[in-house]
């Protein structure tokens, strides 16, 4: 057994059950990812961020892309936007976040629809906190939502109007622009497309909408959903060797697509 | 009386006779062959009492597992039943799991003149099933578009190789007791390690140890 088991010990092969929910004491990650960035952008007047997704079963392609990002300058945060594991499965969520938190600036992750099989979704609230976040660069509020509607069968409101609605009143009276991050779309099949409408109604509420962007659909694109003149920016999944790149200032964005 | 309906009587209490006899020389023949049958019918139902419990650490089916089996094929094969539990950890609450296990033990190995039997290599296929209702067999029709996910949340198809050793130490209640561990994995952790180099075999492989207790 022990030249079975070569150099590694025996308590690293222990597994009660692929889906047995361990976090291994790794909890609450957005939270002090979201208390970094407030503090290191509180003084800045361009903010610089990555969105990225769709890392699930490409690991090899994932540490390439933590290494393509450390390689980016002046980059203030990065949001990975879900469907960081395939199966849901407990491991899955330890290998991912082994190989994104090697990324030496702060990122957050937003719940995609794999992460919530089985009881992914436990797992991802004990290691990354709320599934809907919000956060302030200086002048720019991110607004992170959980849209994978059709994981949870209406037992729980997605999108959460309420969450929206609180920030939507922040945005106001603290003056401040807003993009709204989420892993699925509007009009995507895990969206509740009854509440897109009212979605698009109180996105187009905010002050100063600069635009949306989301993950799910696995490449590169930008689309105004709905011919309203917000574009949602999807990032593409980690195998397409691509991620975009937002500089936001106080006139206005622009954005890039970096190959690694 | 007629003479027809006497006729007639006479032949039903003269049938009647011989019909009561013949039954009751069947009656004898029957019953041996009652008492032979019943005994193979029980034979029959006996093959089901299980042979042996196991008790089980770990292994990717539960914190501990215990369950009943069976062996045959001149004990080169083994069935065994297991249930197991899964601890809370992080989820809202803890799980039971169902496994059952096909086992091949192609050799045993008596060492010498002690009660110790060795059983080189155990290779297993089992089947464990997660009983809990957000776990899915297939992903609910209607819910979903078709072939949305393609995989089972609830069953995990595992390969496993193992060894045995054997005390062949008969009590008033169990003929041997056996100690075993077994290294396996499950059908998506082998799927995502085919095709990365990141993964190694210590991030996929999962550690079982075991008791089996033979009783019959």
């Amino acid at each position: 057994m022990l030249l079975l088991c070569g150099g590694f010990t025996a308590c690293d092969l222990i597994e009660y059950h692929p889906y047995e929910c361990d976090a291994e004491g790794i909890s609450n990650h957005n939270a002090s990812a979201i208390a970094q960035i407030e503090k290191n952008c509180a003084q800045k007047d361009t903010i610089r961020f990555i969105t990225t997704g769709d890392t699930q079963r490409h690991y090899d392609e994932s540490v390439d892309l933590v290494n393509a990002i450390n390689s980016q300058a002046n980059i203030d945060f990065v949001i990975h936007g879900g469907d960081m594991t395939d199966f849901g499965l407990s491991k899955e969520f330890t290998w991912m976040y082994d190989i994104l938190n090697k990324i030496r600036i702060p990122w957050v992750a937003i719940i995609g629809n794999h992460d919530c099989l089985g009881n992914g979704y436990m797992m991802f609230k004990e290691m990354f906190g709320p599934e809907n976040f919000v956060f302030t660069a200086n002048f720019l509020q991110v607004v992170c939502l959980n849209t994978n509607a059709i994981e949870y069968d209406y037992s729980t409101p997605i999108p959460n109007f309420d969450f929206i609605e609180t920030q939507l009143n922040s945005a106001k009276t603290k003056n401040l622009s807003t993009v709204v991050s989420m892993h699925a779309p509007p009009l995507s099949e895990q969206f509740n497309n009854n509440a897109a409408k009212p979605f698009e109604y109180y996105l187009t509420s905010f002050p100063n909408l600069l635009f949306c962007t989301h993950a799910h659909d696995h490449k590169t694109k930008v689309t105004d959903i709905f011919n309203d003149g917000v574009l949602y920016y999807g990032s593409p999944s980690v195998e397409k060797r691509q991620f975009c790149l937002f500089t936001i200032t106080a006139k206005g964005y622009s954005y890039e697509t970096i190959n690694f | 009386m007629k003479r027809s309906t006497f006729k007639l009587l006479t032949i039903i209490t003269l049938s009647l006779g011989s019909f009561i006899s013949a039954q009751s020389q069947e009656d004898s023949t029957n019953t041996n062959s009652y008492i032979h049958n019943i005994k193979r019918y029980k034979e029959g139902w006996e093959r089901l009492i299980p042979q042996y419990y196991k008790v089980q650490y770990a292994g990717s089916i539960g914190l501990v597992s215990i369950g009943v089996g069976w062996s045959y094929c001149k004990e080169r094969l083994e069935t065994d039943l297991l249930w197991g539990i899964v601890p809370q950890y992080d989820d809202s609450r803890s799980k039971l799991t169902f496994t059952i296990r096909e086992q091949y033990i192609p050799f045993h190995i008596i060492l010498g003149d002690t009660r110790w039997s060795v059983e080189p290599l155990t290779a297993s296929f089992f089947m464990n099933t997660i009983l809990d209702g957000r776990f899915w067999e297939e992903e609910p029709k209607g819910k979903y578009p078709s072939s949305y996910y393609n995989f089972s949340t609830k069953v995990r198809f595992n390969l496993g190789i193992g060894q045995q050793i054997t005390l062949d130490l008969p009590t008033k209640y169990h003929k041997s007791v056996s100690f075993y561990y077994q290294l396996s994995s499950c059908d998506l952790y082998i799927a995502s390690y085919a095709t990365n180099k990141y993964l190694k075999l210590k991030d996929i492989l999962s550690l079982a140890f075991g008791v089996k207790v033979r009783v019959l």
